[in-house]
Formats: C-alpha cells, sequence, structure tokens
C-alpha cells in the first residue's frame, strides 16, 4: 500500500510542477532559517552550562537601594565578604574572584603577544571545568610571579612543542610587570561566556589594591561553590546578614544569589531586584521570529493542498466509490505532504550548511550540525514532525473527508469551507510578514537615531590607547611629538572610559543631602585638564581644573550633578565632600551622554589625576585619518620604540554597546524580506490557481465584454482585501511591540507613522507584482481556449 | 434477497422549504435481477443508485443490503460491506489519471488489503478477461472511451461484487461501444451478477430484466 500512495504522490507531484516548486522552496528556505535559528538559541541557551558542578556555581551580586524604595543590581562584591563567609559557613565550600577581563601586550622574549586576560585565584580551576594541562594550581596562590595562561596561547609563544618550554617561561605583561608561566589550561569551550587567554593570581593583585581588603570596596566579580545540598536562599540570607554586621549606613545594600550560567541570559533585574530579563529576550526574539517563518510556509502548503485538493475532488470521490476509507486517504495524503517535506528537509538541510559561515559571521559565534550530538537529532527530528504535521495534517483530513457523492459532481459546499480558511491564513500570514517588516524598520530607526543622535561629546575620529606606567612616563614627550604631526588634532589623558564610565562612587555629600540619597553613585572620570577641549564639552559654570598632575581642593561635576545636589544657579564655590576630604566646585560641565542610551546620565563627578587615568586619548583630523594614524605610529615608534602600538576607535568602542541591536536589527531585516518573499511565493501560488479556477469566468466575462483590465482588477481586488485586513491586524501589535522594546531605552524615537505607511506600501506592491503577473496573464488569454475545456 | 428498501426518503432543505429527492421508495431486489432506473433528468435515479451504494446516506425509512441492516451501521461497516458486496460504473468512467490500467485495476484490492501475489494474479486475470493485456501499462488518457468504461468495468468487477450499479453507464459512448458494453453487462448478468443501471434509453433498458421508473423521487 505504501508503495502504491508513494507512487501516486510522485505522479501527483509531476503534474503539478508549480505546486511542488512553491512548497519546497518555500519550506526549505523556512527549514534552513529556522534550523539556524534554533542551532543560534540552542547555542544560547548552552553557554556556561557545561560547567560540571553548574549547579553548584553561585555568583555573588549586591542589591543597591536607591532613592523611592527603587533596587539597582550590582556585580561586584568586596574580598572580605567572600572570604569572611567561607571560613563561617559551612555551605560554601570555596570562593572564586573573577577579575573584569582587560587586554594587555604580554612580551615573551622580543616578541609582544595581546590578549584577553584576568586576575582570579585557584578556586576557579578546581570549581569551573576548567582543565589544567600542565603545572600546578596553588600557584596561583602562593606564588606572586605565578601566571597561568591557555592552551591556544602557549601555541602562539612556543608553536607545537609548547609542552616543554612553557613552564617557568618568564612573561612580561605591561600593565602589570613580571611573571613566570605556572600552569597551562585548555581553552574555554565555545559555549564558555569567559574567554581568557591569561590568568594571574589575586593575591598578587590584592598586594597592589589594598583598598580591596575593605568590606564596602566592591572591585571584582565574585563567585561561591556551594555544597550540594546546601540551601541557596537560606545562605544568601546569612551572608547578607554579615554583610550588614560589618558595613556601616541607613539603607544598607543586600545580597542576591544568581546561578553563574543564568546570569548570561538572565542579567537585568527589576526595581524589586527580581530577574526581569536580559538576553533571554532577544533568544525569545529570535526563536519566535523562526517559529513564524516556518508557519507561513506551512500556510502556504496548507493553502496551496487545499486548493489543489478541488481540482482532485474527483479522484477522492472515485476512491472512496471502489472501497477506500478515510483513514486510508488520509494516509495517501499524509504521504504526499511528507515526500515534500522530507525533500524540503533534505534541500533545507543543505541551505543551512551553505549559509552557516555567514550566519556565524553575522552572529559572532561558531555554530554548526555537530551529528555526534544527540540534541542536534532532536532538533531536526522536531523540525521535521511540525512542519509534517503542521503542513500535512489539516489538508489531508479535510481533503479525505469529502462527501464521495459531492465529490463526484465538483465541489460546492467543501470547497466554501476550505476557501474561508484560506482567506483567513492568507491574512495571518501578511499580519506576520508585516509585523516584522515594522519591526524592522523601527529597529533601524532607533539604532540610526543611537548612532547619529548627538551625545554632547565628540566621538568620532578619536582613538584611545592603554595607558600603562611606560606612557605616563613618556606621555608629555609623546603628547609633544603628536601635536606637531600631520593630522593629530589634540592629545589628553582620561580614564577609564568616558563613554561607559565603569567606574562609580557613592562617596560624595553636600549640605543637605538626605538619606534617601546615601547610595547615590557618582560616576568617576580622571582626566587631565584639556579633557573637555578634546572631547568637545562646553562648560555650564566655572572652569576646568587647571594644568597639573592632581588637585585635591577642587572638583568639577556635570550638570546632572549639580541638580541632584540642588546647587541651583550659581554652583560655583560650594563646598563638597569627596572621599572624606572638602572641596570646593570650580566649573560644571553641561551634560552629555556618559553610557549608553538604555540609560539615563549618570551624575559625573571629574578629577584631575592624568598620571593615573587609563588612556591617552589621540584626536585625528577626520578628513586625513589615514595620515593621522600614520603619524601616531611613527610618534611611537620614535619615543618608545618597542612598546607595542595598540589604539580602538572610541566611536567602535560605544557602537559596541548595541551590538545586540546591530544584530537584532540585521537580523529582523533578513527575517522580514525572507517572510515577505515567502508570503508572496504562497500569493503566488493562490493566484495561479485562482486563474485556472476562473478561466472559465474569465471567457465568459471577455466574450460578453470585458477589458483586461476589469478582468485585472477581478482578480486582484480579492487579494488586496486580504492584505489590507492583515495591515489594519498587524499595525496595532506592530505598535505595541515595538513600543515595548523602545520602553528599554532612556532615550528613544516615537514609534514613526511612516514605518506602518511604508510597510502597507512595500507589501501591497510587493503582492501586486505578483497577483498581477497570474492576473494579466488569465485576463489576455484567448476565451476560445478557455472555453473550449467544458 | 439481495437488498430491499423500504419507505426511503431523502430531501434538502433550500430557503426554508424541503425538497424532496426521493419520496417513499419501497424497492426489493433479487439476486440475479438486471434493473433498469428510468425516468427523465432530475427524476431521481442516480441519487436512487447512490443511496442503493452506500455512497450516500437518507433522511427516513430502511435498507437492508444481505440481512444487514444499512441505515444503523456504523460507516466503516457499511464501508466493509460496499467494498465486499458492490461495484460502481460511471458515466465519466471516473477512472484514476496517475494510474496505468493496470494500477487502477489493482486499486480497490488494494483497499481490501489482499496480499500481493493474488492482487498481480487477479489482475492478470481480469485483463485477460476483458483482452485489455497489451492496454496495462497505459495512461486512461491513452484510451478510447469504450476501452476506458472496459477498464470501468473490469476495476468495478475485480472484487468480485454481488451488485453492479451502473450510472448511465455509455451515456459517453458511441452506438457502437454503448452496445459492446451492454452486451457485455448482459453477459455478467448471465453469470450471476447483479446489476442496476440508470439509463435514459428504452433500447439499454431492453437489456434489464425489470424497469423501474422515476418521476420526482417517486417510483411510478
Amino acid at each position: 500500500m505504501f508503495k502504491n500512495y508513494l507512487k501516486t504522490a510522485w505522479r501527483t507531484l509531476l503534474k503539478n510542477k508549480v505546486y511542488f516548486l512553491i512548497n519546497t522552496i518555500g519550506l526549505s528556505i523556512a527549514i534552513a532559517v529556522s534550523l539556524l535559528m534554533l542551532l543560534w538559541v540552542f547555542d544560547e541557551y548552552n553557554i556556561n552550562k557545561y560547567h560540571e558542578k553548574d549547579d553548584q556555581l553561585y555568583l555573588v551580586k549586591r542589591t543597591v537601594p536607591l532613592e523611592h524604595e527603587v533596587l539597582d543590581v550590582y556585580e561586584g562584591v568586596s574580598y572580605p565578604l567572600l572570604d569572611e563567609a567561607k571560613k563561617q559557613f559551612a555551605e560554601i565550600e570555596d570562593y572564586i574572584t573573577l577579575g573584569a577581563t582587560f587586554e594587555d601586550n604580554l612580551r615573551i622574549g622580543d616578541t609582544d603577544f595581546r590578549a584577553p586576560g584576568a586576575f582570579t585565584n585557584s578556586a576557579f580551576f578546581k570549581s569551573f571545568t576548567v582543565p589544567v594541562l600542565l603545572g600546578n594550581v596553588e600557584d596561583l596562590d602562593n606564588k606572586p610571579e605565578a601566571l597561568a595562561i591557555s592552551e591556544s596561547l602557549a601555541q602562539r609563544f612556543w608553536g607545537e612543542d609548547w609542552a616543554s618550554k612553557a613552564l617557568g617561561s618568564p612573561v612580561h605583561i605591561y600593565d602589570n610587570g613580571d611573571f613566570a608561566v605556572s600552569l597551562v589550561y585548555a581553552d574555554f569551550p565555545s559555549q564558555s561566556s569567559i574567554q581568557n587567554d591569561f590568568y594571574y593570581g589575586f593575591q598578587r593583585h590584592l598586594s597592589q589594591n589594598d583598598w580591596m581588603l575593605e568590606w564596602g570596596n566592591n572591585g571584582m566579580q565574585g563567585a561561591f561553590l556551594l555544597r550540594e545540598d546546601a540551601n541557596v536562599s537560606q545562605l544568601s540570607q546569612k551572608v547578607e546578614a554579615l554583610f550588614h554586621e560589618n558595613i556601616t549606613g541607613e539603607f544598607k545594600e543586600g545580597i542576591l544569589f544568581q546561578k553563574f550560567s543564568d546570569n548570561y541570559l538572565y542579567n537585568q533585574f527589576d526595581e524589586r531586584a527580581e530577574v526581569s530579563g536580559g538576553r533571554i529576550e532577544y533568544v525569545r526574539i529570535f526563536a519566535l521570529a523562526a517559529i513564524f517563518l516556518l508557519v507561513i510556509s506551512c500556510i502556504n502548503f496548507i493553502n496551496l493542498s487545499t486548493a489543489y485538493a478541488t481540482k482532485r475532488a474527483s479522484e477522492i470521490g472515485v476512491r472512496k466509490a471502489i472501497g477506500a476509507q478515510k483513514n486510508t486517504l488520509v494516509g495517501q495524503f499524509f504521504t504526499e505532504t511528507s515526500l515534500i517535506t522530507s525533500l524540503s528537509f533534505l534541500v533545507g538541510i543543505g541551505l543551512t550548511l551553505l549559509l552557516l559561515p555567514f550566519v556565524n559571521t553575522l552572529t559572532n559565534k561558531n555554530l554548526g550540525l555537530d551529528i555526534s550530538q544527540s540534541s542536534l537529532w532532536f532538533m531536526l527530528l522536531g523540525v521535521f514532525v511540525l512542519t509534517t504535521l503542521l503542513s500535512g495534517a489539516y489538508p489531508s483530513f479535510v481533503i479525505s473527508s469529502f462527501k464521495p457523492v459531492t465529490a463526484l459532481k465538483g465541489l460546492g459546499k467543501e470547497q466554501k469551507s476550505t476557501g474561508t480558511l484560506r482567506k483567513g491564513l492568507v491574512v495571518l500570514q501578511f499580519s506576520l510578514a508585516l509585523l516584522l517588516i515594522i519591526s524592522a524598520f523601527v529597529i533601524q530607526k532607533q539604532i540610526d537615531y543611537v548612532n547619529q543622535k548627538d551625545l554632547g561629546i565628540a566621538k568620532n575620529h578619536i582613538i584611545s590607547i592603554h595607558q600603562d606606567q611606560v606612557l605616563t612616563q613618556k606621555y608629555e614627550a609623546l603628547r609633544n611629538e603628536l601635536l606637531v604631526s600631520e593630522g593629530i588634532e589634540g592629545v589628553t589623558l582620561v580614564g577609564p572610559s568616558p563613554l561607559s564610565t565603569p567606574a562609580s562612587s557613592s562617596g560624595v555629600s553636600w549640605p543637605g543631602k538626605t538619606q534617601e540619597q546615601e547610595n547615590i553613585e557618582f560616576a568617576l572620570l580622571w582626566t587631565a585638564h584639556n579633557f573637555p577641549e578634546t572631547f568637545e564639552i562646553p562648560l555650564e559654570h566655572g572652569n576646568y581644573y587647571r594644568e597639573g598632575t592632581q588637585d585635591t581642593l577642587n572638583l568639577v561635576i556635570n550638570k546632572t550633578a549639580a541638580n541632584i545636589m540642588g546647587l541651583g544657579d550659581d554652583p560655583v564655590g560650594k563646598a563638597v565632600d569627596f572621599w572624606g576630604g572638602k572641596r570646593e566646585i570650580i566649573g560644571v560641565l553641561k551634560d552629555f551622554h556618559n553610557r549608553s542610551l538604555y540609560e539615563p546620565i549618570q551624575p559625573t563627578v571629574f578629577l584631575l589625576e592624568p598620571n593615573n587615568a587609563g588612556a591617552m586619548i589621540v584626536k585625528l583630523n577626520g578628513n586625513q585619518t589615514k595620515a593621522a594614524l600614520a603619524s601616531v605610529q611613527a610618534v611611537f615608534d620614535k619615543v618608545l620604540p618597542n612598546h607595542p602600538l595598540h589604539y580602538d576607535f572610541v566611536d567602535q568602542e560605544y557602537a559596541a554597546n548595541y551590538s545586540a541591536e546591530l544584530l537584532t536589527g540585521a537580523l529582523a531585516r533578513y527575517f522580514a524580506i525572507i517572510s515577505v518573499l515567502l508570503s508572496c511565493l504562497g500569493l503566488f501560488g493562490l493566484a495561479t490557481f485562482t486563474a485556472k479556477e476562473r478561466t472559465k469566468e474569465i471567457g465568459i466575462r471577455k466574450v460578453l465584454g470585458a477589458s483586461v483590465q476589469n478582468i485585472t482588477v477581478l482578480v486582484s481586488k480579492d487579494f488586496f482585501k486580504l492584505i489590507g485586513i492583515a495591515i489594519l491586524i498587524a499595525s496595532p501589535l506592530a505598535y505595541y511591540f515595538m513600543g515595548n522594546w523602545l520602553g528599554d531605552f532612556a532615550y528613544r524615537i516615537n514609534i514613526p507613522v511612516l514605518a506602518f505607511v511604508l510597510a502597507g506600501a512595500l507589501t501591497l506592491l510587493v503582492s501586486l507584482i505578483t497577483i498581477s503577473f497570474q492576473a494579466i496573464k488569465s485576463a489576455t488569454s484567448n476565451p476560445v481556449d478557455s472555453l473550449r475545456t467544458e | 434477497m439481495l437488498l430491499q428498501l423500504n419507505n426511503i426518503f431523502k430531501w434538502v432543505n433550500s430557503g426554508g422549504q424541503r425538497i424532496f429527492l426521493l419520496k417513499d421508495i419501497n424497492l426489493e431486489v433479487q439476486e440475479g435481477e438486471f434493473i433498469s432506473v428510468m425516468g427523465p433528468s432530475g427524476s431521481g435515479k442516480s441519487t436512487l443508485l447512490n443511496v442503493i451504494g452506500m455512497l450516500d446516506g437518507f433522511e427516513e425509512g430502511e435498507y437492508t443490503f444481505l440481512d444487514e441492516p444499512v441505515h444503523s451501521l456504523k460507516e466503516k461497516h457499511r464501508a466493509n460491506l460496499y467494498k465486499e458486496y458492490i461495484g460502481f460504473v460511471f458515466q465519466q468512467y471516473h477512472l484514476l489519471d496517475d494510474l496505468t490500467v493496470q494500477e487502477n485495476l489493482e486499486m480497490p484490492l488494494l483497499y481490501k488489503k489482499i496480499k500481493g501475489t493474488e492482487r498481480k494474479a487477479m489482475v492478470a486475470d481480469m485483463l485477460d478477461r476483458f483482452n485489455i493485456v497489451g492496454k496495462k501499462d497505459l495512461f486512461p488518457a491513452q484510451l478510447s472511451g469504450g476501452q476506458q468504461q472496459l477498464v470501468g468495468i473490469a476495476r468495478a468487477l475485480i472484487s468480485s461484487p454481488k451488485l453492479i450499479l451502473a450510472d448511465e453507464p455509455t451515456g459517453n459512448l458511441n452506438s457502437s461501444q454503448g452496445e459492446e458494453i451492454m452486451a457485455l453487462f448482459k453477459q455478467l448478468n448471465d453469470e450471476g451478477v447483479t446489476i442496476i443501471q440508470v439509463t435514459h434509453s428504452e433500447k439499454n433498458a431492453a437489456y434489464g430484466s425489470r424497469i423501474i421508473n422515476l418521476l420526482d423521487g417517486r417510483m411510478i
């Protein structure tokens, strides 16, 4: 029987080539895109989950009470808290100190290698799954010169026989001094959010940063390895109590435990410090978009199969008359469906393989079809079953339930009911497509807005060079040489970074500061005297610091800070308390956006301390960047020979804030295009079918004197009505969703009406082209031919 | 007795009015009969045939087929009944376009779940009997109308039914082809197959042993 099913299916498909091609092309594209998206989604879900002790690894975070009982969640914790908690609570097996990743140059012999690294303690290698290939992890805690490096870095240093050369080799890190390799660890797998190539010991870091010994100073991420039977919520309360015993102040910060592997996808918290989202939102959006595409192409399938089924009504009648039962017919049509879905599936997998490199570049991942993984098979099976069921089930049942007598005569009622369903599905399909188009448009507009918004601070054609001790010593010489070189407009020092202001402190007080304002964090920027000129930030009041290496008597703040302090129109000369010392405000800078536009402008304190700022800033002439960069290289070669030069463009670093949005924008665009194409593919199939169905009607109308135009309108009209309805459905939905998405930005565009108009117009245009092809074809056909058939 | 219809009524509702397709039909058919159903267009001939063939239901009355009460049988049971005992021949032949002659003949056997070797033998037998062995690999579109109807009849006969229902079997054929087909029916009837045919032609009706006249859904 099955062989017979297959034979019939194959012959039917060959006979209806348009139907067959549209279904196969549409489905294989949708399957490929959904597979790619699923691969990405799975990868995201698996980030950091590979650690064997995943269930026992918890990040320690702080909840900081702000004004109006709002809680903010910070990732940094203090060292004494970790250390003391481990001593006091038996549930804690160990604590792990995780320093922030930085990029630096490592020198081996005469060669420099740039690599990302951080500090940590030996517990990191014992608690997380990071296999040690060579050496002793305890060295990291006990020997200050100990350095751990990854296998791939060792290979870069010493080539294939690194194992015999690595241990004990001296390595110089520009910012941190001299080390010797004491352990080599296996590279982090791609499912790790941590990708550091080297680690130095936390104890060494601590010895150079004794401020970290204070309970109130939070200088790193901290994690606990808990005992398997530990009660996490009880423990976090105990740790919080311990923390409260040791810090001062009225509005005390709380302690929050989050599973280490959850941190990657769920790192946003609401004002009650409950998880509110994070990267997971994007994962969900794209999983949904992939399903949308699959649904759109399954709708094509359903519409075409039910439409073509009416052509086969008499076949069904005959089969029933000669003894076919309903389930036999369901089997037959299901075989046909499965034949198409299987074929599409194979083509889809081929397409996936073809598109993988492109997607990997786009998403910056290393995705692949790893057939040794059972999850891949489940995924493939899932997509296959879903597609076959979605597209096969309904048509099979509809077709096989035709009443034999009616079916033999040609269809009446049945046809009408599937016709209504078809229309409904077309509306659904175009609503989804429109939703994607409008979203893509709005996202793009917001990204443009973010990129073009005047931040109040110059960011283009400015490069930043990491400021290490050598550079600080030679700064004056470098600056003098640079300023007389071609294409250089300014040189200054600033740190850590003017456009992300990672450092902050609540150690600012002023007369009239309320208790509620206790925890307000002021962003800190260490600058040189010419910081405002170089970054083109105007002064609101007073003056900036005069040239010098330090000024502990005066203070410059931004407008937002002045407003918070309630200093009014004349803040200059007012006294404030900063880190326990009295200072006088000498100037107020106009506000500039010092963080991503997700967040409002922070109150900021500018300090004069060029020698410890963090970055040397060189402003280039925008018209001759190439020459300017050459000048920078030349000056460095002259003043600091043997010193590696690495620079980043400030605007690019700022744009990195929006990498998720850029990815979203790009993906949304692709999804929108594909969804429209798929929808129109289905429309084309339906239009072809309708035109054939109405051949006789069109023939009669032409005989009666209808013009080509009349006929074209007649055939197209129905479809346009459907698209019109889709526009009405999709617009409010898109408005709602995009409003939500934009709500995350502190600075955002209003949803442009143009988006709806353009999306509607675009869809109508593309469908017009699709439909009119068929409409005109049938309108210009010879009525004698079309009437002859009966 | 092969089948019996008692007080069969069939109607449809249209615009609040009940339109009768069949009105109080009482009919008894013995095995071996050759019945011709006649009447003007729209008198209910085909409807009656479809009801007898269990392709269509009815609103009122009782229908007994080989002592089974068809009106109260479940769909599946009914399907088994007509699969086993009834063969259809249509005016438009209704062969499956995508299947060859041989495959068309095979189809009812597949639906009856008959084993492969037995099936092959039965098909070969039927091809032989109707003298169409040379046509077995052709598709219906490659045959003349008469040849197609021949295949149609062969297909109806292949599962050895007790009853053949033919709805104007010669309606689309020229007169010599028509005569051939009618001669074939006569021969089958002589071999013991019960036949009910719908026809317009007095000449064709004359092949039968009994004539039923219908007018507006009533037997007259």
